[in-house]
C-alpha cells in the first residue's frame, strides 16, 4: 500500500511538473498579447508584475506550490479571476456530459459486447462490426452529422441528449470491443466447459462462471474512458456550444494562460488517478483470481 | 441467440424474487447510487429547453469566447455586439450618414485651442439599477478608465492625451487634453467608452464587474456565464437613445440571449434548426446558400477599418527591396481570391483603409492591378532572373523566397495557399508558417524572422494607421521610417479641421502604397444572416457591433 501510494503521489507531481515546464516552453506571452497596439506598455508591466510573471521560472514554481499546497490555484492571466471560481463554473457541465455519456456507453458497451462475445452468427458480427466502426468513425464527424440531421428536432442541443449519445456511441464501442474479447477468451476456458459438461444452462454459465471474470477489464476500461472524457470531449464541446471543461483548456492553452492550465491539470491528474485506483478495487473484487495472486505475492 | 438478448432485458423487468447472478452483481455495487446518478444524468440532460417561439426571446449566436467583456479593460471587438445594447455613450454616430451625432450629451463645444470639449449632458437618463446619470458619473468612468490599475487595452488608449476633468455643474463636464487630439470625438462613440453605473462599479470590483454591467442602454445585463451565454433583458424605462433609433417596432424583441457558436461550420446549422435567429460570421460558402433561401437574409457589413492585408518587413530580406515588394502585389490575383475564397462578399482592398473608410483615398484604386508580366519586369529591373532554371528568380546565388506568417483567422489559409500558387508562376517561392493563435503572432513579431505577416485592425478614425505606420512605433510592423510619413500622421491628428485631416491621410496612404507596405487582401466583411422574421437589424458604422434597439420578431 505505502509504495502504491508512493507511486500515485509521484505520478501527481511529475504531470504538475511537466505541464508547467512545458506550458513556459511555448514561445508566445499572453500579457503582451492582451496590450498589443494599445500603447500601453506600462499597463502591461504593472500586470506582469501582479501576476507574479517577472519573478525567475523557479521562484514561480516555488510559489506555484506553495499555492497549491493551501488550495490556492492561482488567477487566471486573462481575466484576473481565481482559477477555482473559473473551474466551479465549468465543471457541472463537463461532469453532466461525462455522467450522462458513460451512461449511454455503458448500456450499449455492455449488451453490444456481450452479443458480440457471447453470441453466434449475423447477431454477434452485427455487435462487433458496431465496435469497430464506433472506434474507427471520429466522433466529430458523427456529431456534425448528428447536428446537420438532427438538430431541428433538437432546439437548443447544448442541453439536449445528443452530445452525450454521440460520445456515447464512441466511448460505447471501446467497452463493447474490450468486453467481447474478453467474454470470447473465457467463452473457450476448461471452467466454462467444465461447468457446460455438468449441464448447467447458458444463462447460469454467463452469469455464475463467465460474467465476473470478463468485467474486470471492461471496469478498467470504464475508467479510463471516463477519465478521457472528463478532458477530451473538446470538440464535442465546441460542436455543440457547451461550456466545459475541455473547451477551456483548449482556450487556455491557446491563449498561455498558465495557471488555468495548471489548475485543470491538477484536478484531472487527481480523478484519473481514483478512478484508475478505484477500477483496480474493482478488478480485485470481481475477478477472485486476482484476489488469489495478490495474496500469494504477499506470501511469497 | 435471441436468448441472449432476452436474457438481458428480461433481468431487469423481472421482481427480485428471481435475481440470478448477473443481476444481483449489479445491484450490489452500489447500483441504488448508480440508478441514482444515471437518472439525475437523464433527467437533467432532458431538460426542455426554452422555446424561441412563445416568446419575444432570440438567441443571437456570437463567435468566440472571449477572455473578458468589461468595455474598460478588454479590446476584443465581440464584447460590442453584447454591450452595445447594454450602454449608452456620450456620443454615437448615425448608422446611415456616419456623422458624430448626440448621446448622452446633448451638445458640446471645442474650445478655440482644441485642448478642451465640454458636454452637455442629458439629465432625464437613469442607470439600470436606479442611480442617476450626471456629470459625476461621467467623471468616475473616465477616472476608471484613466486609472493604471485598471490595466485598460483600448479604451486609455482612445483617450489619448486626456489630461484631466473638471465637473461644471450637475450636468455639465469638460475634458481637457494636454495636446489637440481629433480623434476625441470619435473615442467617445465607442462602446469601449461606455458609460457604466458608478455604483456598480465599485459594488463589483474590478475582476467582477463584468459578470454584473449596468448601464443607461435599451437593454438590462442579466447574467453572462463564459462560453455560454450571456442573457439581456429590454429596458422599459429607455427613453433616452439617440435620434436615429426611433420609434420601438410592434413586435420588438424583449430578450436576448447570446450563445457561442465557435465551430464555423455549425453556426449555418444553428440558424437552419431554428436554434439561433441572428448570426455572425457565416462561412462564405454557407452565406451563399442562405442568399438564396428566401427564409433567410444575409447582412454582409463592411468593416471600415484596416482590410485585410499583408505587412511587409523591410527589414528582412528580400522584401527590404521595393522591388521584391511591388512583383509581390502585381503578381496577386485579388480578384480571384475574393472570388473563390470570400465567394464575391467581399471587395478587393488597394490601400491601408477599406474603401468604405470617409478617409479613403480612391487615387489607390486599381494600384498594382494583377499584372504577371508587369511582376517579371519589375523583378527583372531588380536584377532577379532565374538562372538556374528551377521556376524560381534568384539575384547573386541568392534563391527569391519570401517567408508569410499565417494566422488561422479570416479564410487566411486559403488566402495564402493561393497566393503562394500565383507567386510561384512569376518566380517567387513562398515559405507559410502558421501560427495557431495572437500570442503566437506576436512572438513572430518580436522575433522579425518574415515577409509578410496578415493583420487588420478595424475604426472608423484614420488614426488607426499611426501606431502601424509612425517610425518609432512599438507596433510598426512593416519596419519603415520616415520623417516625412511621421510628420503627416503627428499632423493627421492633431488638427480637427476634417478637410485638412482628409488631405494629410490621402497623403499617407499614397506614400504607403507608393512604398509597397503592404499588400491588401480584401475589405473585411462581416457576413451576418438571420431568419426573415427579424426585422430592423442594422449596425453601427464600425461594422461589427449591431443596434438592436429596434430589432423586432415576426410570428412564425
Amino acid at each position: 500500500m505505502i509504495p502504491r501510494l508512493a507511486a500515485t503521489l509521484l505520478t501527481v507531481w511529475l504531470a504538475l511538473t511537466l505541464t508547467f515546464v512545458l506550458l513556459r516552453l511555448v514561445p508566445g506571452d499572453a500579457i503582451a498579447a492582451q496590450f498589443e497596439g494599445s500603447a500601453n506598455p506600462q499597463a502591461a508591466e504593472l500586470k506582469r508584475a501582479a501576476l507574479g510573471l517577472d519573478q525567475t521560472p523557479l521562484m514561480q514554481y516555488v510559489s506555484y506550490w506553495a499555492g497549491l499546497l493551501r488550495g490556492d490555484f492561482g488567477v487566471s492571466l486573462a481575466s484576473g479571476l481565481p482559477v477555482t471560481e473559473i473551474l466551479a463554473q465549468r465543471w457541472p457541465s463537463t461532469l453532466l456530459l461525462t455522467g450522462s455519456s458513460m451512461v449511454f456507453a455503458v448500456v450499449l458497451g455492455a449488451s453490444m459486447g456481450m452479443i458480440a462475445g457471447w453470441g453466434k452468427g449475423w447477431t454477434a458480427r452485427l455487435a462487433a462490426l458496431y465496435s469497430a466502426l464506433a472506434l474507427s468513425i471520429p466522433s466529430y464527424w458523427t456529431a456534425t452529422l448528428a447536428l446537420l440531421l438532427l438538430g431541428r428536432w433538437f432546439a437548443n442541443p447544448a442541453y439536449s441528449l445528443l452530445p452525450a449519445a454521440i460520445i456515447g456511441i464512441h466511448s460505447g464501442g471501446v467497452i463493447a470491443q474490450v468486453f467481447g474479447a474478453s467474454l470470447r477468451d473465457i467463452r473457450t476456458a476448461d471452467y466454462i466447459r467444465v461447468a457446460h459438461a455438468k449441464g448447467l444452462s447458458q444463462r447460469a454459465v454467463l452469469g455464475r462462471h463467465a460474467l465476473r471474470p470478463a468485467l474486470a477489464p471492461v471496469v478498467m476500461v470504464i475508467a479510463l474512458q471516463t477519465g478521457y472524457l472528463m478532458s477530451g470531449t473538446i470538440i464535442t464541446e465546441m460542436i455543440f456550444q457547451r461550456a466545459g471543461v475541455g473547451l477551456l483548456l483548449r482556450d487556455a492553452v491557446l491563449g498561455q494562460d498558465y495557471p488555468v492550465v495548471q489548475g485543470i491539470i491538477v484536478i484531472l491528474t487527481v480523478l484519473y488517478v481514483m478512478l484508475t485506483f478505484a477500477a483496480e478495487m474493482c478488478v480485485w473484487w470481481l475477478d477472485p483470481r486476482v484476489r488469489d495472486l495478490s495474496w500469494a505475492d504477499a506470501a511469497a | 441467440m435471441s436468448r441472449q438478448l432476452w436474457f438481458l432485458t428480461s433481468q431487469r423487468e423481472q421482481g427480485s424474487s428471481r435475481l440470478s447472478n448477473l443481476s444481483r452483481l449489479w445491484s450490489s455495487s452500489g447500483s441504488r447510487l448508480s440508478i441514482f446518478i444515471i437518472c439525475f444524468c437523464l433527467l437533467a440532460a432532458c431538460q426542455p429547453s426554452a422555446s424561441a417561439v412563445d416568446t419575444r426571446k432570440i438567441v443571437y449566436g456570437l463567435t468566440l469566447n472571449v477572455s473578458g467583456i468589461d468595455p474598460h479593460v478588454n479590446q476584443n471587438s465581440e464584447l460590442g455586439i453584447v454591450l452595445r445594447q447594454v450602454y449608452d455613450t456620450l456620443l454615437y454616430r448615425d448608422p446611415k450618414t456616419r456623422q458624430i451625432v448626440p448621446g448622452l450629451a446633448k451638445d458640446w463645444v471645442i474650445s478655440p485651442d482644441g485642448l478642451t470639449y465640454t458636454f452637455h449632458l442629458r439629465e432625464d437618463v437613469t442607470f439600470h439599477d436606479g442611480t442617476p446619470f450626471n456629470a459625476e458619473a461621467v467623471a468616475a468612468n473616465i477616472q476608471r478608465i484613466m486609472d493604471p490599475v485598471t490595466a485598460s487595452q483600448k479604451s486609455r488608449q482612445l483617450l489619448g492625451p486626456l489630461a484631466s476633468y473638471q465637473i461644471v455643474d450637475t450636468y455639465t463636464i469638460n475634458l481637457i487634453l494636454s495636446e489637440p487630439y481629433a480623434p476625441l470625438l470619435d473615442a467617445l462613440c465607442q462602446i469601449y467608452t461606455a458609460i457604466a453605473s458608478p455604483k456598480a462599479l465599485t459594488e463589483n470590483g474590478l475582476l467582477r464587474y463584468q459578470f454584473h454591467q449596468v448601464g443607461t442602454g435599451p437593454f438590462i445585463f442579466v447574467d453572462y456565464l463564459p462560453d455560454d451565454h450571456i442573457t439581456l433583458r429590454r429596458n422599459p424605462a429607455y427613453a433616452w437613445g439617440p435620434a436615429f433609433y426611433g420609434d420601438l417596432p410592434e413586435n420588438a424583441v424583449d430578450e436576448i440571449e447570446f450563445r457561442f457558436f465557435r465551430d464555423p461550420a455549425t453556426r449555418a446549422a444553428a440558424l437552419r434548426s431554428g436554434e439561433a435567429q441572428i448570426m455572425g460570421e457565416i462561412l462564405p460558402t454557407d452565406a451563399r446558400a442562405l442568399a438564396s433561401d428566401p427564409a433567410f437574409q444575409v447582412v454582409p457589413v463592411a468593416i471600415p477599418g484596416q482590410p485585410l492585408q499583408f505587412y511587409m518587413n523591410l527589414k528582412k530580406a528580400p522584401t527590404d527591396n521595393l522591388a521584391v515588394r511591388q512583383a509581390l502585389l502585381y503578381g496577386s490575383n485579388r480578384s480571384g481570391i475574393v472570388d473563390v475564397v470570400y465567394q464575391g462578399f467581399s471587395p478587393v482592398a488597394w490601400g491601408p483603409l477599406a474603401a468604405t473608410n470617409s478617409f479613403y483615398n480612391p487615387n489607390v484604386n486599381n494600384l498594382y492591378a494583377y499584372n504577371e508580366e508587369q511582376a517579371r519586369s519589375v523583378l527583372a529591373l531588380g536584377g532577379y532572373t532565374d538562372s538556374d532554371n528551377d521556376g524560381y528568380m534568384d539575384k547573386d546565388g541568392t534563391p527569391l523566397e519570401v517567408t508569410v506568417i499565417q494566422p488561422p483567422w479570416g479564410q487566411l489559409p486559403d488566402v495564402t495557399q493561393l497566393l503562394q500558387d500565383q507567386w510561384r508562376s512569376v518566380g517567387i517561392k513562398a515559405n507559410i508558417v502558421p501560427v495557431p493563435n495572437f500570442p503566437a503572432l506576436l512572438e513572430q513579431v518580436k522575433k522579425g524572422d518574415y515577409n509578410l505577416i496578415a493583420f487588420d485592425t478595424s475604426g472608423l478614425d484614420p488614426s488607426i494607421l499611426n501606431t502601424r505606420y509612425l517610425g518609432a512605433s512599438r507596433d510598426n510592423w512593416t519596419g519603415y521610417s520616415s520623417g516625412d510619413l511621421d510628420k503627416l500622421l503627428v499632423g493627421a491628428t492633431s488638427t480637427t479641421d476634417e478637410a485638412q485631416r482628409r488631405t494629410l491621410y490621402a497623403q499617407i496612404q499614397a506614400i504607403i502604397m507608393q512604398e509597397a507596405l503592404i499588400l491588401p487582401i480584401r475589405d473585411y466583411v462581416n457576413l451576418n444572416a438571420h431568419t426573415s422574421r427579424i426585422t430592423g437589424l442594422q449596425f453601427d458604422p464600425y461594422g461589427w457591433f449591431p443596434l438592436l434597439y429596434g430589432v423586432a420578431l415576426a410570428d412564425s
